[in-house]
């Protein structure tokens, strides 16, 4: 069964799909949320968490667009994003609500997205990677501190010291460059 | 979608899918990208796509002992507390006329948050089927307990107060209860004039009981007063037991009462009044109270005594409503003014710091520009531009061929990380030699002076590199190439 089909089923609230979507996911998700969060006690509670979200949740995900891996990903990143920085700064954030959880957390993707999976996203981790290697170490360093650290453009702007449009313009380039290389096969 | 709109949204694009947008900006493309077909989803998709399989290369990581048991014990919960939520525990407060039509019309999600926190601690006690629902609700009737349901605020304190009237004496005139209760026992109890259903009826205009008033302060509320109980809790009945009706029993039942005192006309009001105030006989301050509280609302409409009629009164009404709106209107252009002036003073305030730092600058860099430029015998001065990431970056160097000694300047070339620092290179004999030292960037300094630069007095080409490394320095140029340039040397020029 692909992971949409397991989505599917667990937004009708089929348990059997849901274990079979936490063995398939458990070990990647666990991986990101704890380089995320670092902290371990915090990391272990927010994978239960995500996973949790993802029971509750699995009604939002859009059928129409087949792509599992992308929605419980970028859920798992946002969740654990939001418990860093609570963690780290609590009194700036709203209160953690259903509402905000709908915002914030769950993931607004493209309607347009194309179907992705965990087979498929691991067999083309490779070229991944290696088109990631090719950017310079700061493009590099602008998307670690992004999709790692939770940083914003404006705290990256801050944390570096340098002006904001110059972060948005390395954000930019820095994806773009990702998306031509692995489009060219230039990975 | 303007085309500027276009341009901006799209430049967020990547920040929106890497999740490194800012609060306003991320609000405005969610907004976007539901509303407007225009967006370029196609391509949002692809970003959102590179970036969830940024994640696909980590290496996976084992998950702790027994997580999934404990999260399934969680759903388990999660399930429990779904099963028994109609029989959840409301509290609704009866000094909001319109409190409980918001709390039970809302909608329940299906996907409602089942918070983990909430359902964990959520301690509702399962009423068994054969048991009235409505009991419980009596025999808790006077404790005050905190809503535990997801979505809901805890009661401002003004709806908390609970039971402190104790009983509330019978209500005369009290009419009987519309079949729609679904439980006969209660039916006959309103109809035999039980009492022990206090509270489940609220004490809004009731006929022959005088109804606490909203504003009524929590300190004013005598003891043994009649008609204080604002505050109970519901447990209403599980759907499938619930009679066919449009709305609920409660619900229905307060609708009434609410319609029977709006049609009441005026005099019989007025009777009513007596008749309830006479009840506070016993208790002449809280009866004279109840008059104050109770006058204000009705009697000033018609007055008896004919001093004020009731065009006047509301002649007095109107004018001090049209002198409010004047009043807002003026405190309201005055501070959004206030407001305007304010940010623009900031920005101006802003700029000028900007510029002063600036012009601080500058005039150290002459300075020191100048003071290169009359030490050396002869100057020359090569064009540097900015590479592609550093696309608005630009700088000179001014060299001295026989002093080797330089001085490069450059402009929009971010400092890019503390441990980082700027080098340039000379490319020489097809390898690249340095120029100067490691020149470790401070703050608002786009400058900074060479010394030892390669042999430039032969005729050639030169290509001359800005790189960034490590504030260790570095002994070939990294990738990390910032400014760019081409010197050509002839020699007999020197």
């Amino acid at each position: 069964m692909s992971d949409h089909e397991l989505l599917v089923k667990i937004a009708e609230k089929d348990v059997e799909a849901f274990k079979d979507l936490y063995k398939r996911y458990s070990k990647l998700v666990y991986a990101l949320v704890t380089k995320i969060v670092e902290d371990e006690i915090i990391a272990d509670t927010t994978f239960e968490e995500i996973f949790l979200i993802i029971w509750n949740k699995a009604g939002k995900y859009d059928r129409n667009s087949q792509n599992a891996y992308c929605w419980i990903i970028t859920l798992a990143r946002n969740k654990a994003i939001d418990t860093k920085r609570r963690k780290l700064n609590s009194t700036t954030l709203d209160e953690y609500t259903d509402d905000y959880e709908n915002y914030m957390v769950i993931p607004h993707l493209s309607p347009h997205i194309d179907p992705l999976d965990l087979e498929m996203a691991v067999n083309i981790s490779e070229n991944i990677e290696k088109a990631l290697m090719n950017l310079t170490e700061a493009q590099q360093h602008v998307i670690y501190l992004g999709m790692y650290y939770g940083f914003t453009q404006s705290e990256i702007s801050k944390n570096l010291n340098i002006p904001i449009q110059t972060v948005s313009s390395k954000i930019r380039l820095a994806l773009s460059s990702l998306r031509d290389n692995l489009l060219h096969g230039e990975a | 979608m303007t085309v500027e709109e276009k341009n901006r949204y799209q430049n967020l694009i990547q920040a929106f899918a890497l999740g490194a947008l800012d609060k306003d900006d991320f609000i405005e493309i969610v907004h976007v990208l539901q509303t407007n077909e225009d967006f370029a989803t196609q391509e949002l998709g692809e970003y959102q796509n590179l970036t969830a399989l940024l994640v696909s290369f980590i290496n996976p990581k084992e998950v702790p002992l027994h997580s999934l048991d404990r999260i399934l014990a969680r759903i388990d919960e999660i399930g429990a507390s779904a099963t028994t939520r109609s029989s959840d525990r409301k509290t609704i407060s009866f000094t909001k006329l319109t409190s409980f039509v918001d709390e039970t019309d809302a909608p329940k999600d299906a996907d409602a948050p089942e918070s983990p926190e909430i359902a964990g601690s959520t301690d509702v006690p399962e009423v068994p089927e054969d048991v009235d629902p409505y009991s419980l609700i009596r025999s808790q009737q006077s404790r005050p307990v905190n809503n535990r349901q997801p979505g809901f605020q805890r009661p401002a304190p003004m709806t908390q107060i609970s039971a402190r009237g104790g009983d509330t004496p019978p209500r005369p005139g009290q009419q009987g209860v519309p079949d729609a209760f679904p439980d006969s026992s209660i039916n006959g109890k309103f109809e035999e004039g039980i009492d022990d259903d206090s509270g489940l009826i609220p004490h809004i205009g009731r006929q022959g009981i005088p109804a606490v008033p909203e504003y009524y302060n929590e300190d004013d509320v005598q003891p043994g007063m009649p008609g204080t109980d604002l505050e109970m809790e519901i447990n209403e009945p599980a759907p499938d037991e619930a009679p066919v009706h449009p709305i609920s029993p409660l619900r229905a039942r307060r609708k009434q009462l609410i319609e029977q005192e709006v049609n009441e006309e005026p005099d019989s009001f007025e009777e009513n009044i007596e008749e309830s105030t006479t009840e506070y006989d016993d208790d002449p301050i809280g009866s004279e109270k109840q008059k104050r509280k109770l006058n204000p609302v009705r009697g000033a409409v018609i007055d008896v005594s004919g001093s004020v009629t009731a065009t006047a009164f509301w002649g007095v009404i109107g004018i001090m409503v049209i002198c409010f709106s004047i009043v807002a209107y003026f405190l309201f252009s005055m501070f959004s003014g206030t407001e305007e002036r304010l940010e623009a003073k900031l920005n101006e305030l802003g700029a000028t710091q900007a510029k002063t730092e600036l012009l601080r600058n500058t005039v150290m860099m002459n300075q020191n520009l100048l003071l290169f430029i009359s030490t050396v015998k002869t100057a020359g001065i090569v064009n540097l531009y900015g590479t592609e990431d550093y696309s608005e970056a630009f700088g000179k160097l001014f060299y001295a061929v026989k002093e080797k000694k330089g001085f490069l300047q450059f402009s929009n070339v971010m400092s890019f990380n503390s441990g980082k620092g700027f080098q340039l290179w000379i490319q020489k004999d097809g390898g690249y030699l340095k120029a100067g030292g490691i020149n470790l960037p401070k703050q608002n300094v786009e400058f900074f002076e060479l010394n030892d630069l390669p042999d430039l007095s032969q005729t050639g080409t030169f290509n001359i590199l800005m790189t960034e490394e490590n504030a260790s320095g570095a002994e070939t140029p990294s990738n990390n190439v910032i400014l760019t340039g081409l010197l050509i040397m002839k020699a007999q020029a020197n």
